[in-house]
């Protein structure tokens, strides 16, 4: 008990309070989002629920249905008829909630047991729904929306360890100046689309605390040097980013990255090289293998089909691809004939509102525009400041290059994977871009290690005032996205 | 320079405070009830449910209860002026009748004030009967995602629609007015009481700004309390 006191003590109090804000922050959002509202949230629950009560994975083709029999009920309270309908409200009345109460109490004993697919995210990978299947186990009295309440609080935790590998991150980087570090994880503990993620059922939370974990090896790494422990430590948390989702794929060639700007920044022995790389490889060997035993097992789908389109076998054109990403960013050339997809999405939809500002619920909660163009702006404002700070510091920056390069290439990786599948999505028929801002979610900590980056190339109360600045608007923008979802599902 | 930190970082929260969510707490908007059956919220949606004259469409499961005084619908899409129309609240020992004169604009969400319920109920039934010659058509929702529980007839035959029907407790009222009452909405359906909800409220409009301001400030004096020359960022060397 002295020990436990002693370690809790050496938390650092900027840490400890930016852990309490994003568990208070996490726990509102739960609370604010009604249940089953998040994107594919009725799915994911179907999943963990299956996957609990029989211990079987979901088919994405086949089945008797989607959900079990009391999800089915509790979606039948007007839960579903309300998705994406700004109208709709959630039942509340003691009345209803009696009423629920009373009909899952006369539901059969195999009730939880149906739901075996299709469900539209039976192709992920397991790893998230084993996590949340064992919440789902502990709360072995509660009903339905008693043990949705434990898989939101699970999900939770996620941003915890999303803020303190942060911490740990911005350790790395900033060595011991506080404030920047600060900086960099009260960004992530307050950005609204982290905090909506961490309040729901979907895996994506779980996927952006593994990148997170993997960034901060990946520097201890780069820092260290390379041994074949570290080697095997980063290859492991890769292989657990491809077990929670298809995205988390995207993390391999981050591993590469980090593999490789490490030996440069220490050049070992071949012998210790063959060994890092010979441990990675076997590590990620070994974990594509048990995945693959896993989905074999569970009668699952194709190997990361779904959102990560990497089982598809459309038409693929290097030309199309390039020009499909310069036009999402940038008005079209001439040259260049009109990007496939939606018109109208482009960085400001994806990395301004869906991402920065947030788009909650199932994408019908969210900012007036003003907001995204305050946003916007300041986004723009403070890669502005990093492009200068680092141009004009470079001497003091380039010796940090390792660092740079395994935060830069990890986060370029996650983006390009996201086109990539995009692009295929949409060159296959789709008419759903499948890209989306809670895919970023795994960038979170560098972007808030690069609005920290700022702060600390700053005259010191430049600093300090930007800080201030940058922070207040999160948390004005933090507690205005829950004040929109209060409006939206209880008002 | 800390408290400094700490007070600047509070000042410019509580601008932001008193400037953007002071007014919303203090806007006016209509307090919902209860959405037994949802109002369309696209056209491709909508499926009118259409009421001859002298006929009542009914729906059922209805949540009537003591804070359930007025109902919202819409009239679209037949001859103007609509005819006059009688609805019917009842369930099991309450009945309730109002009326909408002729006349009602097409397209437009109706409010009708409505005596309510003395005791809560989920399985109530409004009715609204058309007593002109004209026939009237009612806002309705498909069947399919975004229908609810509820089943509409009109003089008994069921239809594959709904009626669109919303319950309000006020026409319009403040959020700031209705904390307590928004506070229950939240616990309902989870193991937590109304209380709990205040108090986690109360932690995040004011815990989490406080908290966010300490953690600057003492990062600051942190930083302050470190020798110049213990920066280590300073150094050149990635490899130390």
């Amino acid at each position: 008990m002295s020990r436990l006191r002693t370690t809790l003590r050496r938390v650092p109090a900027p840490l400890a309070l930016l852990l309490a804000v994003a568990a208070v922050l996490s726990l509102s959002w739960s609370l604010v989002t009604a249940p089953m509202q998040g994107p594919d949230e009725s799915d994911h629950i179907g999943f963990v629920e299956h996957l609990a009560e029989t211990g079987k994975i979901p088919s994405a083709a086949t089945g008797k249905g989607a959900y079990a029999i009391d999800q089915q009920l509790a979606l039948g309270t007007g839960l579903l008829s309300m998705y994406q309908n700004r109208l709709g409200r959630p039942p509340w009345t003691s009345g209803a909630e009696q009423a629920f109460r009373d009909a899952e109490d006369r539901l059969p004993a195999d009730a939880r047991e149906t739901g075996d697919g299709p469900n539209s995210v039976g192709k992920n990978p397991p790893l998230y729904y084993l996590y949340e299947a064992a919440g789902w186990k502990l709360a072995f009295g509660a009903g339905f929306f008693g043990k949705i309440f434990v898989l939101r609080a699970l999900s939770g935790l996620m941003l915890l360890v999303m803020v303190a590998f942060t911490w740990l991150i911005a350790g790395e980087v900033f060595r011991r100046r506080r404030l920047p570090q600060t900086v960099a994880t009260a960004t992530v503990a307050l950005l609204p689309m982290a905090g909506f993620m961490s309040g729901i059922v979907n895996t994506d939370i779980m996927l952006a605390a593994i990148w997170t974990a993997f960034l901060w090896l990946a520097l201890r790494t780069a820092r260290q040097g390379l041994t074949w422990q570290r080697a095997a430590g980063l290859a492991a948390v890769t292989v657990l980013s491809v077990l929670t989702h298809g995205r988390g794929l995207a993390l391999v060639p981050a591993l590469l990255i980090a593999l490789v700007v490490s030996w440069l920044a220490h050049r070992k022995s071949l012998r210790a090289t063959l060994q890092a790389a010979g441990a990675s490889g076997v590590v990620l060997v070994a974990g594509l293998g048990l995945y693959k035993v896993i989905v074999s097992a569970g009668g699952g789908g194709a190997l990361f089909g779904g959102e990560a389109n990497i089982g598809s076998r459309s038409a693929f054109s290097v030309r199309q691809l390039v020009s499909s990403i310069w036009q999402f960013y940038l008005p079209r050339l001439d040259s260049m004939v009109p990007r496939i997809g939606p018109p109208g999405f482009g960085y400001r939809q994806l990395f301004v509102q869906q991402y920065f500002g947030g788009v909650f619920s199932s994408f019908e909660v969210y900012f007036p525009y003003v907001v995204y163009d305050a946003v916007q702006v300041s986004v723009f404002v403070l890669l502005l400041a990093l492009y200068t700070i680092g141009a004009v510091r470079f001497r003091t920056v380039w010796p940090h290059w390792p660092k740079i390069a395994i935060l830069g290439g990890t986060a370029i990786s996650l983006i390009f994977f996201l086109h990539v599948a995009s692009y295929r999505a949409l060159a296959n028929g789709g008419a759903s871009p499948l890209i989306v801002g809670r895919y970023l979610l795994p960038m979170t900590a560098i972007v808030g290690v690069a609005i920290a980056a700022v702060v600390a190339g700053l005259p010191r109360r430049a600093g300090i005032v930007v800080a201030t600045v940058v922070l207040v608007g999160m948390v004005a923008l933090s507690l205005g996205a829950l004040a929109l979802n209060v409006e939206r599902f209880y008002a | 320079m800390r408290k400094r930190v700490l007070a600047g970082f509070l000042a410019l929260f509580a601008l932001w405070f008193v400037a953007k969510a002071l007014p919303w707490f203090d806007q006016g908007r209509p307090a919902v009830y209860a959405t037994p059956t949802i109002q369309p919220y696209e056209p491709g949606l909508l499926v009118p449910v259409t009421i001859k004259g002298g006929q009542t469409a009914c729906t059922d499961k209805i949540p009537w209860g003591p804070d359930a005084r007025y109902v919202q619908f819409t009239l679209t899409g037949a001859k103007w002026p609509a005819s006059p129309l009688t609805l019917v609240a009842s369930g099991p020992g309450y009945r309730a009748v109002a009326r909408q004169p002729a006349g009602t604009p097409g397209d437009a969400l109706q409010t009708l004030p409505i005596t309510p319920a003395t005791k809560n109920m989920t399985n109530g039934t409004l009715c609204i009967t058309n007593d002109g010659r004209h026939q009237v058509m009612v806002y309705g929702i498909a069947q399919g995602r975004g229908s609810g529980p509820s089943t509409t007839t009109v003089d008994g035959k069921p239809l594959p629609q709904e009626l669109s029907i919303t319950l309000l407790t006020h026409r319009s009222q403040s959020i700031g007015a209705r904390l307590g009452t928004i506070a229950s909405h939240i616990a309902a359906f989870r193991p937590l009481t109304g209380w709990m909800v205040w108090i986690l409220g109360l932690l995040a409009v004011l815990g989490v700004p406080l908290a966010v301001g300490v953690a600057l400030a003492r990062a600051v004096a942190e930083d302050e309390a470190v020798a110049p020359g213990r920066d280590e960022d300073a150094q050149p060397s990635a490899r130390a």
